[in-house]
């Protein structure tokens, strides 16, 4: 079973498949918390090794693009933009509810 | 769509009849659950909504004398009373076309009844078995209450790995419950298909007669079907069974840590029974282990480790908390239970002997009272007279499963229609001390 991490403790928790929608909506990780403290707005380092160039930036993209390409609704879009910046796919869980992120995350970038 | 005429209107509600007839046979989590009482055939509910639920308190009589002036009291009945949340909508649906294949109305509900249960059983049971392992990250004390269980009993051979399922497996989780006061009647125990295939070679059939409707002799015959009483349990076969991958490296440095040495044991104060006025402890050791550089964050809360030699398991707990304040001397609590299912203390686990480990554990059945495990379904608003839709709510009134089964929405470009259907439910473990997990390959 996969294994995310608390939030505010880091542990890691064995969390089933159908349950981790629900974890991460409720401020669990699925990497490990990492030991720096995290950067300033202006320098948020982009997720993985994942290319970019197909992938809209989240953190820059414009009200369209939100909404044409990931599917969003206006309101959605707008509360996205709202809500940034955004460091990995569980910032966006936590802030933004009603859409599948998880589905979405292989189409995001935080560049 | 068959071709009919007549008696358009009872098509939904017969194949809602159909598909809950099937649930009934395929789902198994509900068999084993306690439902509501709360009569919701009335109101339209929606996720997220709670449901109370309540069970009757144990009760013990008294011995009166009013002759002598030792009279009988009254008091209130007493309930347990909570609630479930509605925690899942479950939906299906599917286009039917004017121009399907015309078939006869008995073979289209039959096959669209089974493929409606389908649909739902297995998710839903995936769900409610997630109930027993989805423990949270915790700090500070804990009140054991609504939990997953803690009680472990494991089939083990002589070498204390794990091993087939066999009836050690029931009488150890026996023994998890029984030291509990958990009543005997109503206990089930859900294991998987291999566990399954191991029981039924394990049975043993009455010497001198072939029993075809008892015992041993029976399940040899049929197999498991249903639920087949067998030590006390009510067994049933689910293939939603989870299992558990072993951590073949405990310590982030270099070399691969199958085990980790236990520096000390000591006792753990912090979780304690809920129900219980005075702090009472559930007996939770903590183990503080030694690292070369880090605990690896593949040991995680929630699975179960072994404690013990490559020769004997002494113990298995779930994992409840990972302090990892000091990297070479992580502390894992958890609440050690031998294989037969005796809880185990602080005396009973030998630091510089025993060892700790994450081990591969394909079999995680799951055992609990009907009392332990509360299951709730309830209906969602039917579309509004007008809308064009039909709409059919069935629920059995000895499960209280809820099918609904909406249509409507035809779409003159490609004839057709959307088929649609829900069950609107939520599920609990209402007290940890009622669940138990048995441990096999």
């Amino acid at each position: 079973m996969p294994i995310l991490y608390d939030g505010q403790t880091g542990q890691p928790v064995m969390v089933n498949p159908i349950a981790v929608d629900s974890f991460l909506r409720n401020g669990y990780r699925s990497e490990p918390p990492t030991v720096d403290a995290p950067p300033s707005n202006e320098q948020l380092p982009p997720q993985g090794d994942k290319d970019d160039s197909d992938t809209i930036p989240i953190n820059s993209a414009n009200l369209k693009d939100l909404v044409d390409k990931l599917g969003l609704s206006t309101t959605q879009a707008k509360e996205l933009r709202d809500g940034r910046p955004y460091r990995n796919i569980e910032d966006v869980i936590a802030k933004i509810s009603g859409v599948d992120w998880l589905s979405l995350s292989s189409k995001i970038s935080y560049s | 769509m068959p071709n009919f005429t007549v008696n358009d209107t009872l098509l939904e509600t017969r194949i809602a009849q159909e598909a809950l007839t099937q649930l009934n046979l395929m789902a198994m989590y509900p068999r084993v659950a306690v439902v509501d009482y709360e009569d919701g055939a009335n109101g339209a509910f929606e996720v997220g909504n709670d449901v109370k639920i309540r069970r009757p308190k144990r009760r013990k009589a008294r011995s009166i004398n009013p002759r002598a002036g030792v009279n009988g009291t009254f008091d209130e009945a007493g309930f347990f009373s909570g609630s479930v949340g509605l925690e899942h909508l479950w939906f299906d649906g599917w286009l039917t076309y004017g121009y399907d294949p015309r078939q006869t109305i008995n073979k289209y509900l039959t096959e669209t009844g089974r493929q409606m249960a389908d649909s739902i059983a297995t998710p839903n049971d995936e769900y409610m078995n997630s109930l027993f392992t989805g423990w949270t990250a915790t700090t500070g004390n804990v009140a054991l209450g609504a939990h997953p269980p803690i009680g472990i009993a494991a089939c083990v051979d002589a070498n204390g790995q794990i091993t087939k399922f066999n009836s050690d497996g029931l009488t150890g989780a026996s023994v998890v419950l029984n030291k509990e006061n958990v009543p005997n009647e109503d206990r089930f125990a859900l294991i998987s298909p291999t566990a399954t295939g191991a029981f039924l070679q394990d049975a043993i059939a009455i010497t001198g007669f072939a029993a075809s409707t008892i015992g041993g002799g029976q399940i040899i015959q049929e197999g498991v079907r249903g639920i087949v009483p067998r030590f006390g349990f009510g067994v049933g076969s689910s293939n939603i069974i989870t299992s558990q991958s072993a951590v073949a490296d405990l310590d982030t440095a270099a070399n691969n840590q199958a085990t980790l040495a236990i520096a000390s044991v000591s006792a753990n104060a912090s979780f304690t029974y809920a129900d219980y006025t005075a702090n009472t402890t559930v007996g939770a050791v903590n183990l503080t282990l030694t690292c070369a550089t880090a605990l690896s964050n593949n040991v995680a809360v929630g699975q179960i480790a072994r404690i013990g030699t490559n020769t004997r398991a002494t113990a298995f707990g779930v994992i409840l908390r990972i302090d990892r304040t000091t990297p070479t001397a992580p502390v894992v609590t958890l609440v050690p239970f031998a294989p037969n299912g005796t809880k185990l203390g602080v005396g009973d686990i030998t630091s510089g002997t025993d060892v700790f480990s994450i081990p591969s554990i394909p079999s995680i059945n799951t055992v609990n009272h009907r009392e332990g495990l509360l299951m709730a379904t309830r209906r969602i608003a039917e579309p509004s007279p007008g809308s064009g839709a039909v709409a059919a709510s069935i629920t059995d009134p000895n499960t209280n499963l809820t099918i609904q089964v909406f249509r409507g929405n035809y779409d003159t470009g490609t004839v057709s229609e959307k088929n649609a259907y829900y069950m609107l439910t939520g599920s609990k473990i209402s007290d940890f001390r009622k669940t138990a997990l048995i441990l096999s390959l």
